[in-house]
C-alpha cells in the first residue's frame, strides 16, 4: 500500500454510490401501493449502479499498486475528508457487491411481499454503506459507512426474517456493534498519535507506533474485525442472522458483509499494525484452521439446509483468513479471490435454498428428496453451485482454495524451526477442510436431490422460473468464468498485494519468529538433554 | 440603547409570554382555536434565539452600571441560550394538539412554558450567584407547575409535586452553596470567587472548608438539575408523568442550561485544571458522577418497560457523557471541553425527537406509553417511525446521526485532553454506550419488528390501536429535529465549529489572560519541584498550573476589590476577539519528543 496514485476525473466511485442512495430517495417519494413500481425502481437503480461501476473497473490501472481514481474533498473542520478510491484489494469486492445487489433484489421479487417498499429502500441503503466502507480511505469516512451498514441488515433481518428474527437482528446488532465501539477508540487514539489533524488512511500508515501500542490496537481493531468475519469464537451471531434473514438478506450478508472483516484486516489491521499483525498471526492462524475444521463439522451436523450453508461460511471464511495471514503473494491473492468466490458460491446456494423455501415453506433437508426429478433445472444449478462450493477444479472455488494451500505450504517450507511445523500442521488440517466440506455438501445434495420421492407433495414442485433462472445463471457464468480464466480477475489484485507484502512482511515475519523463539528454543533443549522416556527405559533395562 | 438591544432576546423571550397571556385572555374561554398560542410561544422564543446567536457571539460590555456584574453575553451563552430557546419552541410547537388531547388549558401551559425559558436565559448568562439562582427559580418553578399541568392525572400531579420537592431541595443546596463562595471570598461574581479563591488556595488550612463545602453544595444541586447519579432519582417519575412537550423540554432546555451553567461554575471558580488545591479535587467529583451517571443509567435503562422512562433514563446515561467531557477540560487553554456544546446539541435534537414521537401518540387523554403501544408503529405512521429511528439511532450514537458524532468528537476532546490517563475512561464510556445501544434497541424492535396484538372492542385504544395525534405543527418539529440530527451527523462542520468557539468562552476569568501572558512564570517550577523530563505529560500540566496559580495569586495581591473593574476588562475582551490572546494552538500531547513518549503508552 503506497497512497495515493492517481486522482478521478470522473467521479465514478461517488457515482456509483450516489445512484443507490438517489434511488432510495426516489423510493421513499413513490406512494406505497405500486408495489410493481417499487421492485421495478429498485432493481433498474441497481442495475444502473452495477453499469457505473463498470467504468471504474475499466478505468482501473491494474500495475498500480496504490489508491486509484482517488477523489478527496474537505469533509469535517478536524481533518477528516471525504477521500475514496480504489486499488486492487477493494477493486474485486467493489465490483462484487453492485454485481450482488442487483441479483438479490431480483431474487427477492417474489418472496417480499408485505412493505416492500421499504425492503427495497433498506437494500439500496445497504448497497451504498458497503460500497463506501470498500471504498473509504478516511478513517472516520470508513467507520461511519462501517457502523451504518448495520442500520438497514439490522431492519431487513428483523422485520422480514423468520421467526427469531428479532433475536436474531439484536444479537447481530450487538455483537457487531460491540467490536466496533472499541475501534473507534483506537481511531481517535491514532488520530492524535497523527498530531490530531488528519483521519488519512496515507496518514495513519506513517505512524510509529511502538509494539504496546500497537499491540492494543491491533485486539481492538481485530475484534471488530473477527466478530464481523467471523472468526471461530465469535461466530455465534452467524448462524442466527443467516438463518433468519429473508433470502436476499442472506445473499448480501454472506456475499458481501462477511467480506467486510477479512477485508478490513488486510487494508487495515495489518497495514497498519505489522509488528502486532506478525506476533499475532500464528494464533490467527489456527484460529482459522479451528474455523475451517469446526464450521465443517457443524455443518455436517445440520438438519437445515441453510443453516447448513451458514456454517460452511465460517468454514470458507476461515481459509480466507488462512490465507492472508500466510503472508506468500499467492496465498493472499487466493485469499481476496476466495472472498469473491465465497460471495458468489454461497450466495448462489442462499438463492436455492430460497427457491425451494419459497415452494414448501421449510428448510428442513428431510423435506425432500428425489426433487431431481421433477425440477432438473433446479438440480443442475445446485450441483453446479455446490462443486464449486467444494473447490472442484474448473469452478471458482478450486483456484481460491489451492492458491491458499499452496501458498501457506510455501511459507511454511520457507520458515524455520517451530513455524515450520505449524505452518505444515494448519496446511493439512486445512487440507482435510476441503475434504470436510466435500462431505457435508455431496450430503446434503443427494438428499435433497436424488433417491425416492419421499413426500408426495414434492411431485408438484415447479422448476425454476425465467427470473429465478437469470439470477442464478449469471451466478453460475461467474463460477465458471473465475474458475476457468482466473488471471483476468487475479490480475487485478497483484500490484496491490505485491505492495502490502513487500512493505510489511519483512516486520510481520521478524515478529512471529520472535513469538516462536521461546518454542524453538524448547525444542532444542528436548533436543540436546536426554528424553526422560530413553532414561527411564534404560534404567528399567538396567 | 446598546443595552437594550443585547438584552433584546431575554426581553423577547419575556415578552412573548406576557403576548401569550394577554392573548389568551382576549381568546374566548372555550375558543377551539386556542392552539395557534403555541404558535406565537414557538414564533416568539425563535426571534428570541435568532436574536441571540446575532447578538451575543463577540458582544460589547454592557454600558449601564445595573446591568455590569448581572448578566455576561458572549459565545457560550449564545450557544446555549439558543439551544434552550429552540427546545422551548419545539415544546411549544409539540404542546399545541397535544394540550387539547390531554385535556390541559393552552394558555397558562404556554405562558408558563415562555417564561421558563426566560428564566433560563437568566440562569445561563448569570455573572452573578444571585442572578444564577433567581433565573434558576423562574426556570424551575415554572417547569413545575407545568409538570402538574395535566389536573386529571394522578401520575402528573405526583410528578409535580415530587419535582417541587426535590427541586427545591436542590434549591436550597444551592443557596447554601453560594452562602459559604461568598463567605469565602466576600464576592458574588463569579469572577470575583475565582480570584478569591486563587488567592485562598495558596493558604493553607481553614480557607479551603468553606470552598470545599460550597463545591459539594453545588455539585449536588446542579447534579440534580442535570440528573446525575445519585440525584437522579426523579428523573424517570418525573419525564413519565409529566406531559411529554414538557418531559421534551425538561430533558432537552433544562439539562443545557443546567450543564452551561454546571461548566462555567466548575471551570471559573475552580479554575481546572488547578482545580484551587482542594482536598476532594472538583476533577475526583466530577469523575466520580461521570461514571456512576452512565453506568447506573444505562444498566436501570435496561429494564425499563416504558418508552419515557427508557428514554429518562438514556437521558440520565448521557448526563455522564457529559459530565466526563466537563471533567475533561482541555489543559492547555484551560477552556471548555470543545466536545461538550455539540454533544448537548445533538443530544437535544435526538431527544426532543424522539419525546416528539412519543408525545405525538398521546392521544385522547392515553399517555400509557409502555412499550407494546409502539408495536406495529412502522405501518401505521411509517413517517412517524422513521422519525423515531433517527432520533433513537442519533441517541444510541450509530452513524450517519448527530449523535454519532457528538460522541465521536466528545471522546476525541476527552482523549485529547490527556491520551495516557484519559483512555480507560473513554473505554468505560464506550461500552457503556454498547449496553445502551440494547435498549434503544428494543424501542426499535417494538416500532418495526413487532406486531400489535389482536384485542377487541375498548381496549383498542390501550393495546396501541390508537391513531396519532394530527398535528402540523408538531410534526414540523420533529421532523426538523430528524432533519437535525441527519444534519449533525452528516455535516457537522458549521456546529462543530460554533461548539468549539463556543466552548472556548466557557470560562469567565480575568486573569487567564495574564497567565497566558506571562510565559516567564512557566520557567521556575516553584510549588512543586521540576518534574523530570522523561514525563512531559506531567510536566506541561503543573506549569499551567503553577501559571495559573501565580498569575491569580498576583491579581489577588495588588487588589482584590479591583476584581470588578478586572471583569470588565475581561467582558470587552470577549467583545473585540482581537485584543483577546490567541489561543494557543492544542499542543498534541504526542507530539512529545520519543523520550517521553514512553509514558504515553
Amino acid at each position: 500500500m503506497t497512497g495515493i496514485e492517481t486522482y478521478a476525473l470522473t467521479p465514478f466511485i461517488s457515482l456509483t454510490m450516489l445512484i443507490p442512495l438517489a434511488g432510495a430517495v426516489l423510493l421513499a417519494l413513490v406512494p406505497g401501493r405500486h408495489g410493481a413500481a417499487h421492485r421495478g425502481l429498485a432493481f433498474v437503480v441497481s442495475v444502473l449502479a452495477f453499469a457505473c461501476s463498470l467504468s471504474v473497473w475499466v478505468n482501473f490501472d491494474p500495475a498500480r499498486a496504490g489508491f486509484q481514481l482517488v477523489e478527496d474533498r474537505a469533509w469535517l473542520p478536524f481533518g477528516a475528508r471525504y477521500t475514496v478510491g480504489v486499488d486492487g484489494i477493494s477493486l474485486l469486492l467493489f465490483m462484487l457487491t453492485t454485481f450482488l445487489t442487483p441479483l438479490a433484489i431480483l431474487g427477492a421479487f417474489s418472496a417480499i411481499r408485505k412493505r416492500a417498499k421499504e425492503f427495497y429502500i433498506a437494500m439500496l441503503l445497504l448497497e451504498v454503506a458497503m460500497l463506501g466502507t470498500l471504498v473509504a480511505a478516511d478513517m472516520l469516512l470508513f467507520y461511519l459507512f462501517w457502523e451504518f451498514m448495520l442500520i438497514p441488515m439490522y431492519l431487513i433481518i428483523g422485520v422480514w426474517g423468520g421467526e427469531r428474527r428479532v433475536y436474531a437482528a439484536v444479537k447481530f446488532f450487538l455483537f457487531t456493534f460491540l467490536g466496533s465501539v472499541l475501534m473507534l477508540v483506537g481511531i481517535i487514539w491514532m488520530h492524535l498519535k497523527a498530531g490530531g489533524g488528519s483521519f488519512a488512511l496515507v496518514d495513519f500508515l506513517k505512524l510509529d507506533l511502538g509494539f504496546r501500542e500497537q499491540a492494543w490496537l491491533f485486539a481492538a481493531f481485530g475484534l471488530a474485525f473477527a466478530i464481523k468475519v467471523p472468526m471461530f469464537p465469535f461466530h455465534t451471531w452467524l448462524p442466527d442472522a443467516h438463518v433468519e434473514a429473508p433470502t436476499a438478506g442472506s445473499v448480501i450478508l454472506a456475499g458481501v458483509l462477511l467480506k467486510m472483516g477479512t477485508y478490513g484486516f488486510i487494508r487495515f489491521a495489518i497495514p497498519l499494525f505489522p509488528d502486532a499483525a506478525g506476533a499475532f498471526a500464528v494464533p490467527v492462524m489456527v484460529l482459522a484452521v479451528v474455523g475451517i475444521v469446526y464450521g465443517s463439522l457443524c455443518s455436517f451436523a445440520q438438519g437445515d439446509v441453510k443453516k447448513l450453508v451458514a456454517y460452511s461460511s465460517v468454514a470458507h471464511l476461515g481459509f480466507v483468513m488462512l490465507g492472508m495471514f500466510a503472508l506468500t503473494q499467492e496465498a493472499v491473492e487466493g485469499a481476496i479471490l476466495q472472498m469473491v468466490n465465497h460471495g458468489i458460491s454461497t450466495g448462489a446456494l442462499f438463492m436455492l435454498v430460497g427457491v425451494l423455501y419459497e415452494r414448501r415453506h421449510t428448510r428442513a433437508i428431510d423435506a425432500y428428496g428425489g426433487i431431481a426429478r421433477v425440477m432438473k433445472v433446479y438440480a443442475a444449478l445446485l450441483v453446479i453451485v455446490t462443486l464449486s462450493s467444494i473447490g472442484l477444479p474448473g469452478t471458482n472455488g478450486f483456484v481460491g482454495e489451492f492458491l491458499i494451500l499452496a501458498g501457506t505450504f510455501r511459507e511454511a517450507l520457507s520458515g524455520g524451526g517451530a513455524f515450520r511445523a505449524i505452518g505444515l500442521a494448519l496446511g493439512i488440517a486445512a487440507a482435510t477442510g476441503v475434504v470436510l466440506g466435500a462431505v457435508y455438501m455431496l450430503t446434503m445434495v443427494r438428499k435433497v436431490l436424488f433417491g425416492p420421492i419421499v413426500h408426495e407433495e414434492n411431485r408438484a414442485l415447479k422448476d425454476v422460473s425465467f427470473r429465478e433462472f437469470a439470477v442464478l445463471g449469471a451466478l453460475v457464468v461467474m463460477v465458471f468464468w473465475i474458475g476457468v480464466y482466473p488471471s483476468f480477475f487475479l490480475s487485478r489484485t497483484t500490484a496491490s498485494v505485491r505492495a502490502t507484502l513487500d512493505a510489511y512482511k519483512g516486520r510481520m515475519v521478524e515478529q512471529r519468529t520472535a513469538l516462536l523463539r521461546g518454542v524453538d528454543a524448547r525444542a532444542e533443549d528436548a533436543r540436546a538433554a536426554p528424553s526422560p522416556w530413553r532414561v527411564a527405559a534404560q534404567e528399567v533395562a538396567r | 440603547m446598546n443595552d437594550l438591544l443585547l438584552c433584546a432576546p431575554i426581553l423577547v423571550a419575556a415578552g412573548t409570554g406576557i403576548l401569550v397571556m394577554a392573548l389568551d385572555l382576549l381568546s374566548g374561554r372555550d375558543d377551539p382555536r386556542k392552539g395557534f398560542l403555541g404558535v406565537v410561544t414557538a414564533a416568539g422564543l425563535a426571534i428570541a434565539a435568532v436574536l441571540a446567536v446575532t447578538l451575543w457571539p463577540g458582544a460589547p460590555a454592557f454600558e449601564m452600571s445595573f446591568l455590569k456584574g448581572v448578566l455576561i453575553v458572549d459565545g457560550f451563552v449564545a450557544f446555549f441560550s439558543a439551544l434552550v430557546l429552540a427546545t422551548g419552541a419545539a415544546a411549544a410547537l409539540l404542546a399545541v394538539d397535544h394540550l387539547p388531547e390531554q385535556g390541559i388549558e393552552p394558555g397558562a401551559f404556554q405562558t408558563l412554558l415562555a417564561f421558563s425559558a426566560t428564566g433560563a436565559l437568566a440562569f445561563v448568562a448569570a455573572a452573578d450567584l444571585v442572578t444564577m439562582f433567581l433565573g434558576l427559580e423562574v426556570m424551575s418553578l415554572a417547569v413545575y407547575a407545568l409538570a402538574a399541568s395535566k389536573r386529571s392525572s394522578g401520575f402528573a400531579t405526583e410528578a409535580g409535586l415530587k419535582y417541587f420537592v426535590l427541586g427545591g431541595l436542590a434549591s436550597a443546596f444551592l443557596l447554601f452553596g453560594v452562602a459559604f463562595l461568598y463567605g469565602a471570598t466576600g464576592s458574588l461574581d463569579l469572577a470575583g470567587i475565582a480570584a478569591g479563591l486563587a488567592g485562598g488556595a495558596s493558604s493553607a488550612g481553614a480557607d479551603r472548608v468553606l470552598p470545599q463545602v460550597a463545591l459539594v453544595l453545588l455539585l449536588v444541586a446542579m447534579g440534580f438539575k442535570v440528573a446525575a447519579v445519585p440525584f437522579h432519582f426523579w428523573t424517570p417519575d418525573v419525564y413519565e408523568g409529566a406531559p411529554t412537550p414538557v418531559t421534551a423540554y425538561m430533558a432537552g432546555a433544562v439539562k443545557a442550561a443546567g450543564f452551561a451553567v454546571l461548566s462555567r461554575l466548575i471551570l471559573t471558580v475552580y479554575q481546572a485544571p488547578s482545580w484551587g488545591g482542594l482536598p476532594l479535587s472538583p476533577a475526583d467529583a466530577l469523575l466520580g458522577l461521570a461514571v456512576l451517571t452512565m453506568v447506573v443509567g444505562n444498566v436501570l435503562g435496561v429494564v425499563q418497560d416504558d418508552v419515557k422512562r427508557i428514554l429518562a433514563y438514556s437521558s440520565i446515561a448521557h448526563a455522564g457523557y457529559l459530565l466526563l467531557g466537563v471533567w475533561a477540560t482541555d489543559p492547555a487553554t484551560r477552556a471548555l471541553n470543545d466536545g461538550v456544546p455539540f454533544y448537548l446539541l445533538a443530544y437535544v435534537a435526538a431527544t426532543v425527537g424522539a419525546f416528539g414521537v412519543v408525545s405525538l401518540l398521546g392521544a385522547r387523554g392515553e399517555e400509557d406509553m409502555r412499550l407494546p403501544r409502539l408495536a406495529g408503529l412502522s405501518k401505521r405512521h411509517p413517517v412517524l417511525a422513521a422519525v423515531l429511528l433517527v432520533c433513537v439511532l442519533s441517541l444510541a450514537g450509530i452513524p450517519p446521526f448527530g449523535g454519532f458524532m457528538g460522541k465521536f468528537n466528545l471522546f476525541k476532546a476527552v482523549l485529547a485532553a490527556d491520551p495516557a490517563s484519559n483512555v480507560t475512561w473513554v473505554v468505560v464510556a464506550v461500552l457503556n454506550s454498547l449496553v445502551a445501544l440494547y435498549y434503544y434497541l428494543r424501542i426499535l424492535l417494538y416500532a418495526y419488528f413487532r406486531e400489535p396484538e389482536v384485542v377487541s372492542g375498548d381496549d383498542v385504544a390501550a393495546a396501541g390501536h390508537a391513531p396519532a395525534i394530527r398535528s402540523a405543527p408538531a410534526w414540523a418539529a420533529i421532523g426538523v429535529a430528524a432533519l437535525a440530527s441527519l444534519y449533525l451527523g452528516i455535516l457537522p462542520g458549521r456546529m462543530m465549529a460554533a461548539s468549539g468557539s463556543a466552548a472556548s468562552a466557557a470560562v469567565v476569568r480575568p486573569d487567564l489572560s495574564a497567565a497566558l501572558a506571562a510565559p516567564a512564570a512557566l520557567a521556575p517550577g516553584k510549588s512543586s519541584p521540576a518534574p523530570a523530563p522523561a514525563s512531559p505529560t506531567v510536566s506541561r500540566r503543573a506549569a499551567v498550573r503553577d501559571a495559573g496559580r501565580d498569575a491569580a495569586r498576583d491579581a489577588t495581591r495588588n487588589d482584590r476589590d479591583a476584581a470588578r473593574n478586572d471583569r470588565d476588562a475581561a467582558h470587552s475582551r470577549s467583545a473585540a476577539p482581537g485584543t483577546r490572546p490567541p489561543r494557543p494552538p492544542r499542543p498534541s500531547r504526542f507530539a512529545a519528543p520519543p523520550a517521553g513518549g514512553g509514558s504515553g503508552r
